[in-house]
């Protein structure tokens, strides 16, 4: 295998990372939530679809989730745009990985593709998720955002192309496509602690006590709800 | 009005493109919180990188959350010390411009001035014609002309 990333190459032969699964960060939120769901698992279960997730049922019913043991495959589905990808550029490319070790405790099915893909039927609890990959500039964000020790958060490029390789001896790390990725996140534009105080001293006293409460509000209502339904 | 989810949903895309520096500076029960808050929201955003951060198409609710968290968990004491007079002044400008508005003494002087220009205008038209109540003797001569005319 091609790995640009020394990390997450090691990352992924560490924990024998070998299925992945390509989606939207839009649906991470879920993910991290209820674990991975099938589309018709999420309804089922009443929990609101992401867009991310949303675009699979154009394919019919989806009672599964697919894993592919093929980089390339997820991480075409991971950068597959939907029509409203061009009113929001805020949603971004994640690969989420599993090892086949885990499979083999989770009901399965065939799945009717030409790629190679697996489908685990229903739901992946958390647990078995070992690994999320990101655009470089997005991996401390997402870290934050998942806060679990047991997934490790790396980066890769989601335009990379992956090949296999038998013998572990040959690995082959791509250093100037490395320089490259590092390259690109220092260009890649954010919003630095200078255009946050500018913001911030736009605002005023009363605006800033409002939005507080209003947080702190709905926080205690969903803390009262949570004791209700105990 | 938006709804907390929507503010969570829009400072959690917003907090996505801060800088690393400052995300580490962010403890992560800040990003699980929002996570948790942002339930159900369906926003979606298109942000401009080439713009400021003030001139970013988010709601007023969700640029104060920010500027919150700036001033919790980025600036220093010193900043937040600026900060804080900062936004009480703000605050004075904007109270002082709405009381300038809402004026109760101003929505009076308003009105006279909107009465007498009424007046004005309309006077000519609506002036009122004198009344001349028809007595007895008024009665008596009108009917003998009518006599006569009829003759």
């Amino acid at each position: 295998m091609l790995a640009t990333h020394p990390e997450t190459f090691e990352i992924m032969t560490k924990h024998n990372i070998n299925l992945f699964h390509g989606t939207k960060f839009d649906a991470l939120h879920n993910i991290l939530n209820y674990g991975m769901n099938s589309i018709d698992e999420l309804s089922k279960k009443g929990i609101t679809i992401s867009t991310g997730e949303r675009w699979s049922r154009t394919n019919g019913k989806r009672d599964f989730i697919s894993f592919t043991d093929d980089l390339d495959t997820a991480l075409g589905y991971a950068s597959i745009q939907n029509s409203q990808d061009k009113q929001n550029n805020s949603d971004f490319s994640i690969l989420i990985g599993i090892s086949s070790d885990d499979v083999k405790q989770m009901k399965t099915c065939s799945v009717h593709s030409e790629v190679p893909e697996i489908g685990v039927m229903n739901n992946v609890p958390l647990e078995y998720i070992k690994f999320i990959a990101v655009p470089e500039n997005k991996v401390e964000y997402v870290r934050k955002l998942v806060n679990n020790p047991n997934i490790n958060v790396t980066s890769i490029d989601m335009n990379d192309k992956f090949y296999y390789i038998d013998d572990m001896d040959t690995i082959y790390y791509n250093t100037s496509k490395i320089k490259e990725l590092m390259e690109e996140k220092e260009k890649a534009k954010t919003f630095d602690s200078e255009s946050v105080k500018k913001l911030a001293e736009g605002r005023k006293k009363s605006g800033i006590l409002d939005v507080y409460r209003k947080i702190k509000n709905k926080i205690k209502n969903l803390i009262n709800n949570r004791d209700k339904n105990r | 009005m938006i709804q907390v989810n929507d503010i969570c949903k829009e400072v959690l895309i917003i907090l996505s493109y801060f800088n690393d520096d400052l995300i580490k500076k962010i403890p992560t029960r800040v990003f699980k919180k929002l996570s948790e808050l942002s339930v159900g929201s369906k926003i979606e955003l298109y942000i401009d990188t080439e713009k400021d951060l003030d001139k970013q198409n988010i709601s007023e609710e969700s640029k104060d959350l920010i500027s919150l968290i700036y001033y919790n968990f980025i600036a220093d004491e010193n900043e937040k010390n600026r900060l804080m007079k900062l936004w009480n002044d703000n605050e004075n400008i904007y109270q002082e411009k709405l009381r300038e508005k809402y004026n109760v003494d101003n929505i009076f002087q308003n009105k006279t001035q909107e009465s007498k220009s009424l007046e004005k205008t309309h006077l000519p038209n609506t002036a009122m014609t004198k009344y001349k109540k028809e007595t007895l003797f008024y009665k008596i001569k009108n009917f003998i002309k009518y006599i006569l005319n009829k003759n």
